[in-house]
């Protein structure tokens, strides 16, 4: 007979008593605590992608600033749902970057949601890769 | 498979994104992934946004600003008064005399005394003082670490490793306005004698967050 996990065990792993996961793993995880030169950095690609793309495009935007950036992910990390848990951290804050850059996008009149479906859909059907990104390259080669 | 970015090659968390792309359901034009692909290909198509200025912003937040930065900020603070006296007064245009990449922070410093710790957070979205420290840690987006710094934070402080005296005031500075904060430490007592090296050395992400404090040799 295979033994259950207790499941006061699970309770204490993942929640604290006010209803949050422990910030204990989180911190010994954390290498770069007392390094200078221990960069932290992105778990994926396309979160360094989101990153990049509207620190880039903010800075280069004579339409939009970075508040309005900020009220919009305000605003997608308050819609979304509670956090479970401790390992999606990363992923979901960039989705909502992406999220909010996608409203903030919308309401600047610069883009249409149809628009921006239809293109995240060719990316998901291979029509389009990665490499119209990469220098050189043109959306055409594909 | 395929190539994010011209950048990727010698990422070792090249291996997470198989994981990722699996765990947001793999044929889905909601994947944030394609999402992120969508909006620079129609930005660049646009003329908006060039992919080198994309690439280069996610090369400069990899290699080049990082804690570092801050750490020289807080050393000329402790070094120079006039410089200390400009950093609390603007603190937005005391950094930029470094000419540190910049643009979207503007940052206010906080001073730690013997009597006053200051600790920062964003509760709202995690903003985060990026121009001297970098990228944000995991923790400092968990909802643990949002909501119970404002609530408990000598418990939380304690959970750092930073056991703080009862005399000590603590005071929480929430980043979620337009303003991002970041914590001045206090300089060794020997500050003047000490190589600024060194100096550099003691000051951490985590001493400028407040969720540490400068620890003398």
């Amino acid at each position: 007979m295979t033994e259950k996990p207790d499941p006061r065990e699970s309770t204490r792993e993942t929640a604290t008593d006010e209803g949050y996961p422990p910030l204990e793993r989180l911190l010994s995880d954390d290498i770069s605590s007392d390094l200078q030169t221990e960069m932290y950095s992105f778990d994926a690609p396309w979160q360094a992608r989101s990153f990049g793309l509207v620190v880039a495009s903010i800075r280069q935007s004579e339409t939009f600033d970075w508040d309005q950036f900020q009220s919009r992910l305000i605003g997608a990390i308050e819609e979304a749902p509670d956090q479970q848990d401790n390992t999606r951290i990363e992923q979901q804050y960039y989705q909502r970057w992406i999220e909010a850059f996608e409203t903030l996008l919308v309401d600047s009149n610069i883009l249409t949601t149809e628009e921006i479906d239809s293109r995240a859909n060719d990316f998901v059907l291979n029509e389009r890769t990665a490499e119209e990104f990469v220098e050189g390259k043109q959306t055409s080669d594909h | 498979m395929t190539h994010d970015n011209p950048h990727d090659h010698d990422h070792a968390h090249e291996h997470d994104h198989s994981l990722t792309h699996d765990q947001v359901s793999e044929f889905s034009p909601d994947d944030p992934e394609a999402r992120a692909r969508a909006l620079q290909s129609l930005l660049v198509e646009k003329g908006l946004v060039s992919t080198e200025a994309v690439d280069e912003a996610i090369r400069a937040y990899e290699q080049d600003i990082g804690p570092l930065n801050g750490a020289k900020v807080v050393v000329r603070a402790w070094l120079d008064d006039q410089y200390r006296e400009r950093l609390l007064e603007d603190g937005k245009a005391a950094v930029s005399e470094f000419g540190f990449d910049h643009g979207i922070d503007d940052l206010v410093f906080v001073e730690n005394t013997p009597d006053v710790h200051n600790v920062v957070v964003c509760t709202l979205c995690s903003c985060y003082p990026w121009s001297i420290l970098g990228l944000p840690p995991t923790w400092y987006k968990s909802e643990a670490y949002r909501a119970r710094i404002v609530r408990e934070p000598r418990t939380v402080l304690a959970e750092f490793g930073l056991e703080l005296p009862e005399g000590i005031d603590v005071r929480v500075w929430d980043s979620s306005s337009d303003l991002r904060y970041a914590v001045l430490p206090q300089p060794p007592t020997d500050v003047e004698k000490t190589d600024e090296a060194e100096l550099l050395e003691l000051v951490t992400r985590d001493t400028m967050v407040g969720v540490d404090r400068v620890v003398y040799p």
